[in-house]
């Protein structure tokens, strides 16, 4: 039974909804020429007065007043300050309306703000004309300023997210242009296109420039990603221009495993051939110092060329794996990201013996090939001293001063095992990535309750974890933000130490900011760079250079349960491992396709000890017992140089003074030259092996000359001289004494540029 | 003059440029018969339009000062910049007209016009004139006279018969950013835009308003005998100048400062003798009435300066900056006293008490600071007088203090300060419109007006006037309110 009032309702409804429809059908049609609809664009609609977050602070990202070389420096400029890309809306409107009434801000006569003066350069401005006059941008801060430059009332649907209308450009041509679009999504479901309120960048201006427009506009041949920004978001767009496609005909080279697959299908994409596989001589010598960090002997040499079975590759691989110089070699690099170095009785806590037990822990999880997983969140857990309980060695190790920083701390956990820069969120929202403030402060507080107490000598450190100790403070507000997983909204639940929290976060086999940060690390090391590069800077405007194969591999890593080893197997195995220096002639000009392999320094200390290896002169390092590899070396003396010794210095050895992979340098330099020329490594041991060493034995050994060159060659560079090396050699031998030819050519080759490089 | 302006940016812009630099007051006199290029009439508005931000009071790069003549002809510290007869020898021109781009002048933006760049060159090498007066710099006067406290005798002045202003039409109410009690008589000076108008502080009817078409009047202070009112400010970011009024008549007595900003605090000594203003430069420049000319230029502070004030007898000037420093001067020469180290941000306001034994500060970190002069000691410290920021303070004249905040209250503090009262803007028994707008009806006694959502309504201003009794306050909305002290 319908009451009175029920059918005046539903006739109210049933009269609105007809009206709605017919005006949104009379829009759509008048609008179906003109744009999006009103109240879905970026300009406010003519009836409606602009909102300070939705409308005012998007013109002051776009126009670049809040940019960090602007007034969103943390001093701001010319005595006026905004937040930086507008992460404090409410200090912000403050700041523009209230501090300085009637100045900025001139709701009596409008067009008299000097906001709206010094945007549009009426007046002088350090910044210059940022807005034209009567452009949409102006308009808005005018409607607003006239409105009597409101604040909000109440609370204003944030941005939860953008999208571009293309996340993928291709371009056959030069010159060839297409307009990106950029829609914003807001927490009430709302989305509108914010494309004239976004700034644009690109990666690479040679292969692809952006403008202020979106527009997008192919420059030279190769591939690269353009980006767009608003309010705290960036989401980046891939952008390849071929090259002509004349003469491209692809080889279909076969495919090892998954790898090959997504790899070849970029670079086919590209239009670039890949290289040829690379020799055996030239796989036994890589595949060797890239897990045993030396050279082959004479002996592995041998064997291996004479092997004739099809599997020899995959055998060799798997030969080494399971080698002490591979755990030797893996233990070294993470003890150097780690920081492993060590003064003796300093009362901080980087004595020699926590060092020591750091170092012997994390070798023997190396060793048993634990999942790496549970190695990382072992250290994140940790308590104990810090003698005895190696795994409390990160927390000595990334901290040496006296005082515990958990936000040195939480930075340096994150860029080594998320390979996430979390210190740019410090004081304002990561500018191109996605984490902000709260994301920030939520990871410190994971360690803001882990302390460093005295232990049972001056040495050791107890780990502790402290129950009382308060989360991180916000620097916005000062709030408290409990301990909060990146990305999450909600706190860690839970009582007590929140680490653990962590730890089971890095242990869930989906976690995907670890599992790629690792793969992408074992990949830099074996390829020469990284997908992602640098290893430790993942962010939005730095994506993947071949984003399906780096998941692959991640999800290749879960699969295996996050070993190492595994996962080395499968990409020294693959065909783009193996494949040679040498590039095609479209190959020539690629540096992140993986269509060659890459010519490689070796590491100081690989090289150090691959010129003891080829040599057979030992070499001691000024505190370490008598034995120790420059690999397996820990700086125990700072006095003395950077890495404590000299050698290490000059060929660019990690001073372990950051977690940044950039440490580690292989730049040339004037001093490595000579000191390979005329200094103590390589003379004195060439001297030593000559007069009684491998290189006599090899001249006894050896009857014919021919033979005495060839076997220094294999020893030392792994591979027999070419008939023009051996006629132009053999012919220095009538010149001179014969042993001090074979000194000669020893020494040669041990200063030659293919001696120092892994290619 | 015609009384019927055009309020475009242009025409105030002129107008502000004739009236800031120092002339001679009230009738005319006669122009040069020829139509000659200078420094005043042509070539230092264009410069200090183009140059001033990094060539001016502020900053000198290169060691370049074209905020004045003087510092024009002096050049920069490489050299001269202008040759008197020889443009084309003149590194000015030269760097006007310079292609390429690091030696440009200004090194952003559009360069110059060439019509411009000839009127230069036409002022250098017609002789680098001053002004049209001679080719010698002279002593120009004011023709005032200050009076010494013999004008403290006799009826205080009240303003009587002032001429009619025209106000221009604004969207909504210019808040009041300055307001004065004249230490005398029942008048208050509260700015508006373009001008100022005086009133009755217990009733707030209007008494008469006084032209300032140099722009927004930032500052405004009676002199000592009440005779004298100084306001001072301009246009933000173009012009800048204190000027002199006679109460009763309304008429300009003396003009002195040409500032390429708006001036944020003025004030007038005691033997009216002196104007110190405070300027976005930084710096705190002492100007003799009687001549115009520059007698002191203190650039001690780092940041704007936002308040100062003379004390009551002459001996010490006290200036204040946006960091929190304030400084004791001497109040003759300028000559350095004490630092007064208290505030954490901007300071809003200087008070005086009438003995000249205290002054009192407030500032954006909510405090109000009472400090003995005789050592610089903050007698008392109020913190959170007002949360979120003290906006003014000022003295009465039986030494109670009355201040306002960004918490949207006025207060009254004793003597030795205990709060007296508090009274809520919000709801006050009396306001004001201040009769801008040309919507608005006239002054009325009206409830508040509503301030729209999202608009905070701030108290700006507030004094205590002659009587001891009457508190007035000035607020974001462009009302005034009083109230009266038990």
């Amino acid at each position: 039974m319908h009451t009175p009032n029920f059918s005046r309702l539903l006739l109210q409804a049933v009269t609105t909804l007809a009206l709605v429809m017919a005006t949104r059908t009379a829009l759509s049609a008048a609008q179906a020429a003109d744009g999006p609809a009103p109240g879905t664009t970026a300009v406010p609609a003519a009836n409606t007065v602009p909102g300070f977050r939705r409308d005012v602070m998007p013109v002051f990202f776009r126009a670049g007043c809040n940019s960090g070389t602007c007034h969103g420096s943390a001093r701001g400029k010319d005595g006026f300050m905004l937040s930086l890309f507008g992460f404090d809306a409410a200090g912000d409107y403050r700041r523009t309306v209230e501090e300085l009434p009637g100045r900025r801000i001139n709701t009596a006569v409008p067009a008299e703000s000097l906001l709206l003066l010094k945007a549009t350069g009426a007046v002088p401005h350090t910044g210059g004309r940022r807005i034209e006059p009567n452009s949409d941008l102006a308009r808005t801060l005018l409607a607003w300023i006239e409105a009597g430059a409101p604040d909000d009332v109440g609370s204003i649907p944030d941005v939860t997210g953008i999208s571009v209308s293309q996340p993928s450009l291709v371009f056959e041509k030069i010159a060839a242009h297409e307009n990106l679009h950029v829609t914003a999504t807001y927490a009430d479901g709302s989305t509108r296109d914010v494309t004239t309120l976004s700034l644009f960048g690109t990666n690479n201006p040679g292969v692809a420039d952006v403008a202020v427009d979106g527009r997008v506009t192919a420059k030279g041949p190769g591939d690269t990603a353009v980006f767009a920004r608003f309010s705290r978001f960036t989401v980046a767009a891939e952008v390849i221009v071929l090259p002509s496609d004349q003469d491209f005909v692809w080889p279909s080279p076969p495919e090892n495993n998954f790898i090959d697959t997504p790899v070849f299908s970029r670079l086919q994409k590209l239009r670039i051939v890949p290289a040829e596989l690379c020799d055996d001589e030239t796989f036994l010598r890589r595949v060797t110092l890239d897990l045993a960090a030396r050279p082959p002997t004479i002996e592995e040499y041998r064997a291996f060329l004479a092997d004739s079975s099809s599997d020899k590759r995959a055998r060799k691989i798997d030969e080494l794996l399971a080698s002490e110089d591979f755990t030797d070699y893996v233990t070294a690099l993470w003890g150097e990201l780690c920081r492993i170095n060590s003064q003796d009785y300093t009362g901080r806590a980087d004595s020699h013996k926590p060092a020591n037990a750091f170092y012997s822990w994390l070798r023997d999880q190396i060793a048993a090939d634990r999942p790496f997983d549970e190695v990382v969140a072992d250290m994140a857990t940790a308590v104990g001293s810090t003698n005895t309980d190696g795994q409390t060695g990160l927390y000595t190790m990334l901290i040496k001063d006296y005082r515990l920083n958990p936000k040195v701390l939480a930075a340096d956990f994150s860029q080594l095992f998320l390979g996430v820069r979390m210190q740019c969120a410090e004081c304002h929202n990561h500018p191109f990535d996605r984490w902000t403030m709260d994301d920030y402060y939520g990871f410190v507080s994971f360690f803001t309750c882990v302390k460093r107490k005295s232990g049972s000598d001056s040495r050791d450190r107890r780990v502790v974890f402290d129950p009382t100790a308060a989360p991180a403070m916000h620097a916005v507000d000062g709030r408290p933000v409990p301990a909060k997983l990146p990305g999450a909204v909600e706190p860690v639940a839970g009582t007590g130490d929140p680490r653990r929290a962590l730890a089971a976060w890095i242990r869930e086999p989906s976690n995907d900011l670890f599992n790629r940060n690792i793969v992408n690390r074992l990949w830099a090391q074996l390829m020469g760079v990284g997908i992602v590069d640098p290893v430790d800077d993942f962010r939005a405007t730095n994506p993947p250079a071949n984003g399906p194969l780096l998941d692959a591999l991640a999800t290749r890593f879960a699969q295996h349960g996050r070993r190492l080893r595994p996962m080395i197997r499968d990409i020294c195995n693959s065909r783009v491992y193996q494949l040679s220096v040498e590039p095609t002639p479209s190959g020539r000009n690629d540096q992140r396709q993986f269509s060659h392999a890459r010519l490689r320094r070796l590491r100081a200390d690989v090289l150090l000890d691959s010129i003891v290896a080829v040599t057979g002169v030992p070499r001691s390092f000024p505190n370490a017992p008598a034995g120790t590899k420059a690999i397996s070396y820990i700086n125990r003396n700072h006095y003395y140089s950077a890495t404590g010794d000299y050698v290490l210095d000059t060929f660019g050895q990690s001073a372990r003074e950051t977690v940044c992979a950039c440490d580690t340098k292989t730049d040339p330099s004037l001093s490595q030259v000579m000191h390979l020329l005329v200094g103590d490594t390589v003379a004195p041991r060439v001297q030593a092996a000559a007069s009684s060493g491998v290189l006599r034995k090899i001249i006894e050994e050896n009857p014919t000359p021919q033979s005495v060159i060839e076997a220094i060659f294999i020893r030392t560079l792994a591979r027999r001289p070419t008939p023009d090396e051996l006629q132009t050699l053999l012919q220095l031998l009538q010149d001179g004494k014969p042993e001090a030819v074979y000194a000669d050519i020893f020494a040669g080759l041990l200063d030659s540029t293919e001696f120092l490089f892994n290619h | 003059m015609p009384s019927l302006r055009h309020r475009s940016t242009l025409a105030a812009f002129t107008l502000a440029l004739l009236t800031a630099s120092p002339t001679i007051p009230a009738g005319d006199e006669g122009r040069p018969a020829e139509n000659l290029t200078t420094w005043d009439d042509n070539v230092a508005p264009v410069l200090r339009r183009t140059c001033a931000t990094c060539h001016g009071d502020g900053k000198q790069e290169a060691g370049l000062n074209l905020a004045s003549y003087a510092g024009a002809i002096k050049g920069s510290g490489g050299g001269e910049i202008v040759v008197a007869g020889r443009a084309s020898a003149s590194r000015l021109i030269q760097v006007l007209t310079a292609t390429e781009d690091g030696e440009r002048m200004p090194p952003d933006g559009d360069p110059l016009p060439p019509e411009t760049i000839a009127l230069i060159s036409k002022w250098i090498d017609t002789g680098l004139r001053e002004n049209a007066g001679s080719s010698a710099a002279v002593m120009r006067t004011l023709g005032f006279k200050a009076a010494g406290p013999a004008a403290d005798a006799g009826p205080a002045a009240v303003p009587n018969s002032l001429p009619p202003v025209i106000r221009t039409p604004t969207r909504r109410p210019y808040p009041v950013l300055a307001l004065a009690a004249s230490p005398r008589a029942a008048v208050a000076a509260l700015s508006g835009f373009g001008l100022i108008d005086l009133v009755d502080p217990a009733t707030r009817q209007s008494l008469g308003t006084i032209d300032f078409p140099e722009g927004e009047p930032l500052a405004v202070n009676f002199s000592r005998s009440g005779r004298l009112l100084l306001a001072a400010g301009g246009k933000p970011v173009r012009n800048g100048s204190a000027v002199l009024f006679d109460v009763a008549s309304g008429k300009r007595l003396a003009s002195v400062g040409d500032e390429p900003d708006a001036i944020l605090a003025a004030d007038i000594s005691p033997d009216e003798k002196l104007v110190a203003i405070g300027c976005t430069s930084r710096l705190v420049k002492l100007f003799s009435t009687e001549d115009g000319s520059l007698k002191a230029t203190i650039d001690k502070h780092t940041d704007w300066v936002t308040a100062l004030a003379f004390s009551p007898n002459g001996k010490y000037l006290a200036t204040a900056d946006r960091i929190g420093n304030i400084h004791l001067w001497d109040g003759q020469t300028g000559g350095v006293i004490l630092p007064l180290s208290e505030h954490k941000k901007s300071v809003r306001a200087l008070s005086w008490r009438s003995d000249s034994a205290v002054v009192a500060s407030c500032g954006e970190d909510g405090t109000v600071v009472w400090w003995d002069v005789k050592d610089g000691w903050p007698l008392a410290n109020k913190p959170n007088a007002h949360k979120d920021g003290v906006l003014d303070c000022r003295f009465g004249p039986q030494g109670e203090l009355a201040t306002c905040g960004r918490d949207g209250t006025i207060r009254v503090w004793s003597a030795n300060g205990q709060e007296l009262k508090a009274f809520p803007l919000a709801g006050s028994a009396t306001t004001t419109t201040a009769t801008a707008t040309a919507t608005a009806t006239t002054a009325t006694t009206a409830a508040n007006a509503s301030t729209p959502a999202g608009v905070r309504l701030l108290p700006i201003r507030v004094i205590i006037a002659a009587d001891g009794k009457t508190v007035l306050a000035g607020d974001t909305a462009g009302q005034t309110h009083s109230w009266t002290l038990p």
